[in-house]
């Protein structure tokens, strides 16, 4: 960075200013994304583009330049993995696989969103994503069914071990807004 | 010995002057040396003086392939007086110093190699040439623009020509196009004097509805069979058109991409040439009306297919390309009536056709207010195996949306694109008009098209990506710029001339830079599209380049065939003729004793027979077992030497 | 045929709309499919959010749950989009690599389970679009429905299409084929194909993004005067039940369009009264109009 008062308005492309952990977290995964050829048939593909700021392009692009604000936005989680830019890339990038890699750096660096935090905090502690209430328990009974389902929801301990042992999240570093 | 630094190719990778220095103490190497260019004309004269002042009888280059330089020092030791098969050439470059980093290993490999060449020289036969007599005829498979050119270029110069085309008419796909960039003229205006041109030269014969079945012989020489599809017409037609007229059966013709009708006897267009009309079989009820109403008799149902044989020396392959099929896009529904590709929009504009050249919604025949071009669909597109650019889309795409401009001047007509590819001389410039003449350009590729559920209508989505922005295109109709691709059948034809074919279909041509006009078989040429997708600019430049190839064989009337050939030893020979079977130009005739015998002229000295001889009776010259040992005892010794060093 | 599955039950359904569980039961025993259960099951986990944050974590729960129907010995039967994009893609992965199934395996086993991928992860709508098929499915129906209903295909059935190979993603017709044989009157309508919305973890953390996107779909789905909305995901299904209230109090739209899963519509056919649109959150008082044979 320029030590001047006033900061150069435009991004500089300097040798090692490019954040390597990108392109080779993405490489490791089998993505060469620098393939991208720009055509913005994945935006065009993107249900959410059209409602939110997620312009896959230009995720496909800042990542290939190992641009880390692409971590830092909340764009790559606009994404609701529909796949349709994946199926339909002409130069055959596995575009979403792309963004859950970017995700999965982000999270490791702490860039995660509060109710996702909530939903791994659930997870831990009822096995489930979405876990069982009163209510729905009635409903179970009159439909018939068992009021609590054969699954974790009744098995506290493997709750447990399953919660020690994966899904550890990185500390908040600024939360994803 | 002439150790060669090829620039820093070589000796940027490894030490030259040691593996100099090393084969000067070889056995038998009188002068070893290292030069900076061996090819120039210096390094040539340097061979020279040293074949006279060290009275040398055999030469090595340790530089490039065989295939590169071994004919400059071959030439030169012949002109020393020697046989040029006395020089050896060693591979240190390919083989050495282009792949790899280690300096040291390199060394030591390069040395290896000039150890085993030495003892391979030592050991080299002169090989003497033989002249074959060669037939000056030339047979042209498929009449499309570059056919013709290919034709019509040999038959000038005086080789007579046999032109096969698989279709009732000859001009392929050229005459399918209603004007042609960058200059849209009508290319049925320009392409007609060649047309009549090869219809009417006393030196070329036409053969259409035909296709080669087989093809047997080698360069000079060529046996040809052709099978030639009933016509059920004679050529005493006057092409009068009155069969067609009363012919009952009317369907869509092939010729307009279904833009237009044809009856079961019928010419594709008016122009068509040969103008005999074609009853076609599968589709005539056999009423028999054209036969009776036919004012000369020409109409028979009972002619045959025929097969017939031709000698000739060379070989033109002209078979074209096809249009990609969009179907396997499936986000494009190009099954959708108003989805339609770039050929059946140049059909479309044609005068004959259903819409008699207007632009026209095919669904309903509205004049379309909005008409959307989509570039590279399937060029470009790993996801269907064309990772080529077609590199001729991008200019008929202007060609077209200018000429409905034209047509309708308050049309929207947008085109979304990848990148724009115009090079070359006036093909920028022809951009920059279809520019001006406001067709809206959108930087980004559709990523699927959507038929309204209501209305005759689609939806084409796609990213604007100068701005960044989705935006989505109202259209009437929408235009497929369809990438060439070989044509489908051609793999068939291919492995009867014994062609290599690259991974996209296309022919393989000998070199992409050096041999764009040769295919992998001597003998045979490569004109047009069939090499590679291309404009008729270059696909004439390219028919040219082939005609004079396939002429520089024939002119002088013969060919000089080095007779570094198969040949057996009598005294081995059990008989048992495993080489003829395993032979695949069939070189190996019996001799009257029983004996296997070589023809020289037919064997191409691959080496198969020598794998299958049980006893080693048949060897190829300089390439005898004895010989290679030697090599293989050059290397294993060197290699020895350095293990036993260290 | 078949003997049996091991019934995957995920989380939304059993938790939030336990009637798709018990019509799944319903059809499953009509169909004479033995059903096993998948004790100690949990999340599958869900792709659009566990799969995000730490993609290895992700396969090893979601092969926890591969290795339960595998001790099981019958291929792994769900009812949702998300679990099957889920186990159906780990099942996949692991499957074809050997070096991947061996990382897994090492942490699988601090878990106490071990995963071979030998088996098969399918979906409800293969088995009666496909296995059962239009025609098959017509020997168990009692009854068909006159209804003209929008068929939401929602995203992780079809696609990647290289590894589902079910039908066309870009004009699928299985649904629309198989509900038409339960005497659904399909209707083509604007944005047939796009997402619901809900995936990705959008709707848990951008809700406002995630409605929006519900909002161009309903649209879309009311303009072509639907009378129903036939899903294949309990997670869509939340999406267009529980969304249209909200979009309603938000946008002031007024959305009524009751949402029926495949399982569902499928038990009516075949005899079932009590498909629990009573419970659901959109006309709880819709009730199914029965075809008069003709
Ligand atoms: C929509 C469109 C618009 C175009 N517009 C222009 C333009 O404006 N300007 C321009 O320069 N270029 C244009 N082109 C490109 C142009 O069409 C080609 O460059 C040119 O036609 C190639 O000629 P060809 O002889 O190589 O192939 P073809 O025209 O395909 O000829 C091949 C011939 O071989 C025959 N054949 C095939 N297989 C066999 C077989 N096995 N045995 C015997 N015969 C066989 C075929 O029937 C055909 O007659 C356009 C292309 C397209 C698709
Ligand atoms: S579709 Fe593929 S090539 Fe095109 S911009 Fe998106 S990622 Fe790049
Ligand atoms: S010429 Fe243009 S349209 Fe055709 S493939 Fe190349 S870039 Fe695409």
């Amino acid at each position: 960075m320029s030590s001047s008062s006033f900061p150069n308005p435009v991004r500089v492309l300097r040798r090692g200013e490019r954040d390597e952990e990108i392109i080779k977290a993405l490489k490791n995964e089998g993505f060469d994304i620098n393939a991208c050829m720009q055509c913005g048939t994945c935006t065009a593909s993107c249900l959410s583009g059209r409602w939110t700021a997620l312009t896959v392009r230009k995720v496909m692009r800042k990542a290939a330049l190992g641009d880390s604000s692409v971590l830092e936005s909340s764009d790559i989680w606009m994404c609701t993995t529909c796949y349709n830019c994946y199926d339909r890339c002409p130069r055959d990038l596995k575009v979403t696989d792309a963004i859950i890699v970017l995700r999965n750096l982000a999270s490791a660096r702490g860039f995660i969103h509060k109710n996702h935090r909530k939903v791994v905090q659930i997870l831990a502690k009822t096995g489930h994503a979405v876990p069982i209430n009163d209510k729905i328990q009635q409903v179970r009974k009159e439909l018939g069914l068992p009021k609590i389902p054969p699954t974790l929801a009744k098995y506290p301990e493997e709750r447990e071990l399953l919660a020690k042992t994966l899904f550890q999240l990185a500390p908040e570093e600024g939360d994803e807004q | 010995m002439f150790v060669c630094h090829c620039g820093e190719n070589i000796a940027g990778k490894l030490d030259v002057e040691e593996v100099a220095e090393f084969a000067a103490g070889l056995p038998n190497v009188e002068f070893s040396t290292d030069n900076l260019f061996m090819c120039s004309k210096q390094g040539v004269e340097l061979l020279k003086e040293a074949v006279r002042r060290h009275k040398l009888n055999r030469t090595v280059v340790a530089s490039c392939s065989v295939e590169q330089h071994w004919p400059t020092f071959a030439r030169a030791v012949e002109e020393m007086g020697l046989n040029p098969h006395m020089h050896e050439q060693v591979n240190i470059r390919e083989w050495v110093s282009w792949v790899t980093n280690d300096w040291d290993n390199a060394t030591e490999k390069a040395k290896s190699a000039v150890a085993a060449g030495v003892k391979m020289a030592a050991l080299k036969e002169p090989i003497e040439t033989q002249k074959l007599d060669v037939v000056k005829k030339v047979m042209v498979i498929g009449a499309g623009v570059a056919g013709l050119r290919a034709a019509m270029d040999l038959a000038e110069l005086g080789i007579p020509v046999v032109l096969v085309e698989k279709e009732p008419s000859i001009g392929g796909h050229m005459t399918m196009l209603n004007k042609t960039f960058p200059t849209d003229e009508c290319p049925m205006c320009t392409l007609s004097p060649l047309l009549n041109g090869v219809a009417n030269h006393p030196d070329i014969e036409i053969l259409t509805l035909s296709e080669v079945s087989k093809v047997e012989g080698s360069v000079g020489n060529f046996v040809v069979e052709v099978t030639t599809k009933p016509r059920y017409v004679h050529d005493n037609c006057t092409s009068c058109g009155r069969c067609s007229e009363v012919c009952p059966v009317e369907f869509p013709n092939e010729w307009d991409m279904g833009f237009g009708m044809r009856k079961a006897i019928y010419k594709p267009y008016p122009q068509a040439i040969p103008s005999t009309f074609t009853r076609d079989k599968k589709h005539c009820i056999e009423c028999g009306l054209c036969e009776i109403v036919c004012p000369v008799q020409a109409v028979d149902f009972s002619m045959k297919k025929e097969k017939r044989e031709f000698n000739v020396g060379a070989i033109v392959v002209a078979t074209g390309y096809e249009q990609y099929d969009p179907v396997e896009i499936t986000a494009y529904h190009y099954d959708h009536p108003n989805i339609i590709t770039q050929l059946e929009l140049e059909r479309m504009l044609a005068p004959t056709t259903l819409t008699k050249g207007k632009i026209l919604r095919p669904s309903d025949g509205k004049v379309p207010e909005s008409v959307v071009i989509i570039q590279c669909v399937g060029s470009r597109n790993d996801q269907v195996g064309n990772a080529y650019c077609t590199g001729v889309c991008c200019m008929y795409a202007l060609k077209n949306a200018g000429i409905i401009k034209e047509h309708l001047p308050n049309t929207d007509v947008y085109i979304c694109y990848i990148d724009i590819r115009a090079p070359g001389l006036y093909y920028e410039e022809y951009y920059k008009k279809a520019q001006e003449k406001g067709i809206i350009f959108i930087r980004g590729r559709p990523s699927n098209i959507e038929p309204d559920p209501y209305e005759e209508k689609l939806t084409v989505f796609v990213e604007d990506t100068f701005t960044g922005e989705p935006v989505e295109i109202e259209a009437d109709m929408v235009i497929l710029s369809a990438g060439m691709i070989a044509p489908k059948g051609f793999g068939k034809l291919g492995g009867k001339l014994g062609l290599l074919r690259a991974k996209e279909g296309f022919a393989k041509e000998y070199h992409i830079k050096m041999g764009p006009m040769r295919s992998s078989r001597e003998g045979v040429l490569l004109a047009g599209t069939i090499q590679g997708p291309r404009d008729i600019t270059k696909t004439v430049a390219h028919a040219g380049a082939a005609a004079s190839a396939a002429a520089q064989i024939l002119v002088k009337g013969f060919l000089e065939k080095r007779l570094d050939t198969a040949i057996v030893d009598k005294d081995l020979c059990i008989k048992c003729l495993a080489c003829s079977t395993v032979c695949n130009p069939g070189a190996i005739d019996v001799d009257v004793d029983g004996y296997a015998f070589v023809n020289d002229t037919a064997c191409k000295s691959c080496g198969t027979c020598a794998g299958a001889c049980p006893t080693g009776a048949i060897q190829i010259r300089n390439f005898r077992d004895a010989q290679l040992k030697e090599e293989v005892i050059g290397l294993l010794e060197y290699n020895r030497l350095v293990g036993a060093a260290q | 045929m078949n003997t049996g599955y091991s019934f995957f039950l995920g989380c939304i359904m059993p938790n939030r709309y336990p009637a798709i569980e018990s019509a799944t039961r319903f059809v499953l025993e009509r169909l004479g499919i033995n059903v096993q259960e998948m004790e100690r099951a949990g999340c599958c986990p869900a792709p659009g959010v566990f799969r995000s944050f730490n993609k290895p974590d992700w396969m090893v729960a979601a092969a926890r749950n591969i290795a339960i129907a595998e001790a099981n010995g019958s291929p792994l039967l769900t009812v949702c989009n998300g679990c099957f994009g889920t186990l159906f893609d780990v099942n996949h992965a692991l499957k074809h690599d050997e070096e991947l199934r061996k990382k897994v395996n090492e942490k699988l086993e601090k878990l106490g389970y071990h995963v071979k991928a030998d088996g098969e992860v399918r979906h409800i709508a293969q088995v009666l679009g496909f296995d059962i098929g239009p025609s098959g499915i017509q020997q168990y129906l009692k009854r068909k429905v006159k209804l003209k209903a929008a068929i939401h295909y929602g995203c992780h059935f079809l696609r990647p299409f290289h590894l589902k190979q079910i039908d066309d993603p870009e004009d699928p017709r299985i649904l629309e084929d198989y509900f038409e044989a339960l005497g659904v009157e399909s209707l083509n309508y604007r944005g047939r194909l796009l997402c619901c919305g809900a995936g990705g973890g959008v709707k848990g953390a951008h809700a406002e993004e995630s409605m929006k996107m519900l909002l161009e779909k309903m649209e879309g789905i009311a303009e072509s005067g639907a009378e129903a909305i036939l899903d294949i995901c309990p997670f869509c299904h939340l999406q267009f039940d529980g969304g249209q209230k909200i979009l309603n109090e938000k946008y002031g739209t007024d959305f009524h369009i009751p949402v029926i899963h495949i399982s569902q519509l499928t038990a009516f056919c075949m005899g079932e009264n009590e498909i629990g649109m009573k419970y659901q959150v959109i006309a709880p008082e819709f009730r199914l109009e029965v075809r008069n044979p003709d």
